[in-house]
């Protein structure tokens, strides 16, 4: 089965994006189902700040996305209003909003709640995180 | 065509969850996807009518309401056990029974709750 998570609690004040990560890695390594993407949406944005710097001795919630995402060619789509809303900016959305610098981490993207749409309806499951 | 609830339990006034919330079932709305939205707890609050919000307290997102018939979004329930006894709520809000209310929650393919 085809699934899609909806993930939209943050990744500071709960631990949807950690209980979204340990979700999508038990989907990638059962062999009957297939993750089609990640759709962060209201504070979950903050997951790709690429200027949030992590302790050192503490779990690297991003990081583990990006690894996630790189290794197993997962899309991980950020809400381009909330993202911009809470100055997550990618390179083509500072130029939009005459910004001198950007900060979408890399391996995530912003698209529009139209994406989430789509993954709805590709996929049978959409499981939320919040 | 798939069927979709937004339940919002969430109090408009404590952040951009509402907002947010109500901007899903709009776009749903907009790419034709069947949209009903349920209100309970604090999420009731969207509902009430007089309200008159400060700057500071945030959009007046009530107002989205009357725009909602545009969107096709006319289904908006709220269970009668839940019915705020000293304020009025907007008559476009729909009270259900509940038992009315638990057929109403397994009606959907996709539910988010807000």
């Amino acid at each position: 089965m085809q699934y899609a998570l909806f993930v939209h609690g943050s990744p500071y004040q709960s631990k949807a994006c950690h209980s979204a990560l340990s979700f999508a890695k038990a989907i990638i390594e059962s062999k009957e189902h297939q993750l089609k993407g990640v759709f962060f949406y209201q504070d979950a944005v903050l997951i790709g700040n690429a200027l949030s710097q992590n302790p050192r001795d503490e779990f690297n919630l991003q990081a583990a996305w990006q690894t996630l995402s790189k290794e197993q060619g997962i899309e991980l789509y950020l809400c381009i209003a909330a993202a911009i809303r809470r100055g997550i900016i990618s390179e083509d959305e500072s130029h939009r909003y005459e910004l001198e610098s950007h900060n979408l981490a890399s391996g995530f993207q912003l698209e529009g709640l139209g994406t989430l749409v789509s993954l709805m309806h590709d996929c049978p499951k959409i499981i939320s995180f919040r | 065509m798939s069927k979709t609830l937004i339940h919002i339990t969430a109090s408009p006034y404590t952040g951009l969850q509402v907002r947010e919330a109500l901007d899903l079932a709009m776009v749903l709305a907009t790419f034709e996807q069947e949209v009903e939205l349920a209100f309970s707890g604090a999420g009731i609050a969207l509902l009430h009518l007089d309200q008159q919000p400060q700057d500071e307290q945030g959009k007046a997102l009530f107002k989205m309401l009357a725009s909602f018939e545009f969107y096709d979004l006319d289904k908006l329930y709220i269970p009668a056990s839940q019915l705020p006894s000293e304020t009025k709520i907007t008559s476009l809000a729909c009270i259900l029974t509940d038992q009315e209310w638990t057929d109403m929650l397994t009606r959907y393919q996709h539910t988010f709750r807000f």
